[in-house]
């Protein structure tokens, strides 16, 4: 193990040494903070100890270069992006922006988010899409840092913010009450560090030890097995052979007499991004980076806190419990296609046409939407080439077509 | 045209899980699985053992005529008791016939009798 990685370690056992439970969630926090401009939601009810974690966190990486603002006390753009400076104006006629302390700290921490009136939140959302901010005509691009959120979305005066603005957090973690030893064990942390957990948190790396993990962490190479795990996950959530993508009609009713009913695109109301690739590949990367490995199930466990804020599920008893269930099938499903040989068959498929490859490979993609879009794919090319007639093929015979594809008639 | 790496993924599924390939046939050696989340077991053991089931079930043709048999002995057990409710209804309503008939000439016995 590197120095770095021991760094990181080290930051992870800092913050749990003072935030007890909810180990899971710490250690995913530790890992997103492992690329650049990364951003962190944490979802809790009151006083489960949302700001702690925040802060701790935000301490351990920033020490003091860290600013907080708070949702509940009105904050304003001036706080936020920055305000005008007054005596330019009045002496120069020059409109000067000062810029807030928030743009330019590198650790920046937003506390009650749902909160934050909306005018603040659209600015917080422009600073995340484009790493700027605007004021007064005025432009500023902020340098790296990482964004540390909390909010209690049961809480009045919530507003509730757009989707693209929670599609911004690479992950969302939900902390849980503490259970009784738990308790028992808060009550010692609280003694030993007098009451003051974040003010005797040290900051465990410095911003150059942190760029420097940062870089090595880019530059670590998946499995391609893994690679291969992180969009198959994410493109099963978003497949649709009646084009939910495009359609104004949402699950149910979109499934209603659906070939896949059963599968798990039937129980997704609203799928996640390209983002949640993007973050799963982050975190994976980190975890390979840390632990020498990652495994499919590292990866299940990730995906737990990657998807919940920016997916909808058709029903939902409990969101997290759901998910859960959801990622259990998930792998049941990844399982039935490698003993199905589909990975296998389609890699001969892909060289060249072969009949019998052919019938099995239409036998598995009816029963996989994310299979039958790519066999569908390598039917196009073998069509134009005159190896296949269009009324024998998958698409021609099950009416689906791929999207953002012309439909050809069968006849 | 595929990205490199979606052919890593696929070359590298394709060493791990060879096929044997003939003239005429493609044919592997099946590793032992353990039972899927959705199982058929999972669905008699939620009939019979009260377990709450999974959102989504599969049934097999064994659990399937289990489960027809036992609605077909369900449906019989509903009928026989069906016809048992309609004898002791009918029966209900002969009692209470009887009783109100015999409250009927005792009360004409005691008014009608001269004093």
């Amino acid at each position: 193990m590197g120095s770095l990685q021991r760094k990181l370690n080290d930051l992870e056992h800092e913050v749990k040494s003072r935030f007890v439970g909810n180990e899971e969630a710490v250690h995913t926090i530790v890992l997103n903070q492992l690329h650049r401009r990364s951003a962190t939601l944490i979802r809790a009810s009151r006083g489960i100890g949302k700001s702690t974690l925040m802060l701790l966190t935000l301490k351990g990486l920033w020490g003091d270069d860290m600013v907080v603002i708070s949702g509940a006390s009105e904050v304003k753009r001036g706080e936020v992006v920055g305000r005008l400076h007054i005596p330019s104006l009045e002496r120069e006629g020059v409109e000067r922006v000062l810029w807030a302390a928030f743009t330019r700290a590198r650790g920046k921490g937003l506390d009650e988010v749902n909160r934050l009136n909306p005018y603040t939140t659209a600015n917080v959302h422009h600073l995340m899409q484009f790493g700027e901010v605007w004021a007064y005509g005025q432009k500023t691009v902020v340098e790296d840092y990482t964004l540390l959120a909390n909010e209690n979305p049961g809480d009045p005066t919530t507003f509730i913010h757009p989707p693209p603005f929670y599609d911004r957090f690479d992950v969302c973690v939900f902390l849980n009450s503490l259970t009784l030893s738990e308790k028992f064990r808060l009550q010692e942390v609280l003694e030993k560090y007098e009451g003051d957990l974040v003010g005797s948190m040290p900051q465990v790396l410095s911003p150059e030890e942190l760029e420097e993990a940062r870089k090595d962490v880019t530059e670590v190479e998946l499995d391609p097995d893994l690679v291969g795990n992180v969009n198959l996950l994410v493109r099963d959530l978003q497949a649709c052979v009646r084009g939910k993508e495009e359609s104004e009609v949402r699950p149910p009713a979109l499934c209603d007499g659906c070939h896949f009913i059963r599968d798990v695109c039937a129980m997704v109301r609203e799928a996640p991004s390209e983002r949640a690739t993007v973050v799963l590949n982050h975190l994976a990367k980190a975890a390979t980076w840390l632990h020498g490995k990652c495994t499919p199930d590292d990866l299940y466990r990730m995906a737990l806190w990657v998807l919940p804020h920016r997916m909808g599920l058709v029903r939902v008893r409990s969101l997290i419990g759901d998910l859960y269930g959801l990622l259990e099938r998930e792998r049941a499903k990844m399982e039935d296609r490698s003993a199905r040989r589909q990975w296998t068959i389609l890699e001969g498929l892909s060289k060249e046409f072969d009949p019998t490859f052919y019938r099995l490979a239409k036998e598995a993609a009816v029963e996989d939407a994310v299979f039958a879009e790519e066999l569908m794919r390598l039917e196009e090319g073998w069509v134009q080439e005159e190896r296949l007639r269009r009324e024998e093929t998958l698409s021609a015979q099950m009416n689906w077509k791929l999207a953002g594809t012309w439909r050809f008639g069968s006849k | 045209m595929s990205s490199e790496s979606y052919k890593r993924f696929l070359r590298s599924q394709a060493r791990k899980r060879p096929v044997r390939v003939s003239k005429t046939s493609i044919s592997w050696e099946e590793r032992e699985r353990g039972p899927s989340s959705g199982s058929a077991a999972n669905l008699l053991e939620s009939v019979y053992l009260g377990r709450e089931p999974k959102d989504t079930v599969v049934v097999d043709r064994e659990a399937a005529m289990v489960l027809q048999e036992r609605l077909t002995g369900l449906e019989g057990e509903v009928d026989r008791l069906h016809r048992r409710l309609r004898i002791m209804k009918w029966s209900l309503f002969a009692l209470l016939g009887m009783a109100a008939a015999s409250l009927s000439f005792l009360l004409w016995v005691l008014l009608g009798m001269p004093a």
